[in-house]
């Protein structure tokens, strides 16, 4: 199930590539707008995802699945900096790579992130007179994932929390179609050092949290996550058909990855298809 | 070269960098990133669930179980089974070896349990309960019933609680206790035995019920890392008073146990040893033990398994080493005297009685239970 629907993924992300790729001669259509004012604009993006998780707190195997979830934000895109406020929430349901007749465990996923960032016009050049603009900056993604499994009793919760200050990067490309503009982003995420939260060693609810506040029960759990024990990586394409009112309608794929090390290894891949609606203010 | 065909090749040379992060992200390249699913033949089943244990279960030295010998044992027969039925078999035996009813393994077709003392003779008779003491006429009390007994025109309350896994309220307690005060009992019975357990949170709130005072019941300690000293702070685990319905604290209080009672029973026996509980007192056999608090896992074949993963100790100075040494004659008790006495194997009860499963008439445990609540002794 999972195959085929990356494969139908697949297809309609190399559509948009294939549609890219030979819309190069429409590059001689990219007589932009002389007045190309910052785009500032709200976000809502209803995500589908397909999801891939191997937590060792609890297992050796590896869970796939899919969610759905939902992406809001505030985006403010100019020629000389852009900067983006988003939060997204997703859930689903993940299923072990076993013999199915030998595990009927699976495991509820509930993800709910918040980031922004700010980036900077490293080319110096206008949208007017160059429609391809890159941009490099920062960005503070705080992101939470809980897992909870079906077959589990007093240990049935996992999750990873991190707070990160990442390295951001962006390049945009404006052109036009016919009369349509569209606009072309891709944006990766490099978080370099912050915070992270993981389950305890060995079970998520000691029995004295029953007695008392979580926090006084919980060994803390707070570390810090570099790059070194926290490896994530975050990628996230688009294109933008402009409406008639200023408004856009896009497509987006996104891909994020992190390779946790804090007490358990936990390794975590996402791959997200988003029909991408921008309300312009 | 014109700008526009400069842009033209600008465009493209980002469509093929676009084009490969999708292609190397689409072709799922978090495979390459992350771990291969490991092999689930029986010996990757074994060994798994050998060194998950090895590396996290925390009562080895108390119990003193060998746990490389199991592996010696056990794991040839592992590597020989050739059917579902023989693998659970053998990693149901080797799990069986600690001795601790914690332990389980899970599969579609079988559940395996350990039943340390399954050997020892049951502490209680439902049905003399049903015939002889209840005869119909307790109040159901949603899972929490109660009756009032009389002896020699003196009134008691007994309550028999038999799971924890029964949903207990302040409403239930409440009720149950003020009827029992408004009949002027000379004291409460709650009979325990054979409750295997279920939510703590159940113990803890009976317990708030019967606490004299704000209580440190138990201190527990995890496991935070592989080796075998790796663990945290100890956390210190506090029962306060109910501030909502009946309390009962001004007579007596007898809980009833048996090796049955394990689980959250044990803790809640355990809590009844702090000194803001002075007025209640174990009667019956000692509990059946079960402080560790279970965690579960998974096997590389799917099937998961669980298994204690912390330590909880009843203060220490309020078990004395002999009475250590009666409930759990083969536990190391020197381990962690500095914490308290380890309830793993059992919370020894003040007053033991054992039942005569001949004698139809009478529960001498309960009659016990009744002459501590008449003369405190």
């Amino acid at each position: 199930m999972n195959n085929l629907l990356q494969k139908i993924c697949a297809s309609v992300v190399m559509c948009i590539l294939v549609w890219n790729l030979s819309s190069g001669h429409l590059c001689a259509q990219t007589q932009r707008a002389a007045t190309d004012e910052p785009r500032r604009s709200l976000v809502f993006a209803p995500t589908f995802n397909i999801h891939t998780v191997q937590d060792k707190v609890h297992s050796p195997l590896r869970y796939n699945g899919n969610s759905f979830g939902v992406v809001l934000g505030y985006e403010d895109v100019a020629d000389a900096r852009q900067s983006y406020l988003r939060a997204g929430f997703s859930t689903g349901t993940l299923f072990p790579t076993s013999d199915p007749g030998r595990s009927n465990a699976n495991m509820q996923v509930y993800r709910a992130g918040i980031s922004s960032g700010a980036l900077w016009n490293v080319a110096s050049d206008t949208i007017a007179s160059n429609p391809l603009q890159i941009y490099l900056g920062a960005a503070i993604p705080l992101d939470a994932e809980l897992r909870v499994h079906s077959l589990y009793s007093n240990s049935s919760v996992s999750w990873d929390i991190y707070l990160n200050l990442a390295l951001a990067a962006a390049a945009n490309y404006t052109f036009t179609v016919g009369d349509k503009r569209l606009y072309a982003s891709i944006q990766a995420q490099l978080p370099l050092v912050g915070f992270a939260s993981r389950p305890l060693y060995i079970t998520t609810f000691p029995v004295s949290s029953i007695t008392q506040s979580l926090s006084d029960a919980y060994t803390p759990t707070l570390g810090v996550a570099s790059i070194l024990n926290y490896p994530m990586l975050s990628l996230r394409n688009a294109v933008h058909l402009e409406l008639s009112n200023g408004n856009t309608m896009g497509l987006s794929y996104a891909w994020d990855f992190y390779n946790a090390t804090i007490r358990n290894r936990v390794e975590n891949a996402r791959h997200s298809v988003a029909i991408v609606l921008q309300y312009r203010l | 070269m014109t700008k526009l065909s400069f842009l033209n090749l600008r465009f493209q040379a980002v469509a093929v960098v676009l084009s490969l992060v999708f292609l190397v992200a689409l072709s799922s390249c978090e495979l390459l990133l992350l771990s291969p699913t490991p092999s689930a033949d029986n010996a990757a089943v074994f060994d798994t669930l050998w060194s998950t244990v090895r590396d996290r279960y925390p009562f080895f030295e108390f119990k003193r179980v060998d746990w490389q010998l199991v592996r010696t044992n056990y794991r040839s027969r592992a590597l020989a089974a050739t059917s579902n039925e023989e693998l659970f078999a053998v990693l149901r035996d080797a799990l069986n070896e600690l001795k601790d009813d914690h332990t389980n393994l899970f599969t579609p077709f079988n559940i395996s349990r350990a039943r340390p003392y399954f050997q020892d003779s049951t502490n209680v008779d439902d049905e003399i309960i049903r015939l002889v003491y209840f005869r119909n006429e307790q109040m159901s009390n949603n899972g929490f019933p109660f009756i009032i007994l009389e002896r020699d025109g003196k009134r008691y309350g007994y309550i028999r609680y038999t799971s924890f896994s029964n949903n207990l309220s302040t409403t239930n307690i409440s009720y149950a206790f003020k009827r029992c005060k408004d009949a002027g009992v000379e004291g409460i019975i709650i009979d325990i035995r054979g409750n295997g357990g279920g939510r703590g949170a159940n113990g803890v709130l009976l317990a708030s019920f019967l606490a004299k005072a704000r209580a440190h019941v138990w201190t527990e300690v995890q496991k935070t890392g592989l080796g075998a000293t790796d663990y945290g702070t100890p956390i210190e685990a506090y029962v306060s008073p109910s501030t909502a319905g009946e309390r009962f604290t001004e007579k007596r209080v007898a809980v009833l146990t048996d090796r049955n009672s394990y689980s959250a029973s044990s803790f809640f026996s355990a809590s009844m040893k702090a000194p803001e509980f002075s007025h209640v007192r174990l009667i019956g056999d000692h509990t059946g033990g079960g402080s560790g608090n279970p965690a579960d896992f998974q096997l590389p074949n799917g099937w998961t398994y669980r298994f204690s993963s912390t330590k909880c100790f009843i203060p220490a100075g309020r078990i004395t080493r002999e009475q250590a040494l009666v409930s759990a004659p083969t536990a190391n008790h020197d381990v962690d005297k500095e914490l308290g006495y380890n309830f793993e194997a059992g919370v020894p009860v003040d007053i033991f009685v054992k039942i005569n499963i001949r004698e139809r008439s009478r529960d001498a445990v309960i009659e016990r239970a009744v002459e501590y609540c008449r003369t405190g002794q």
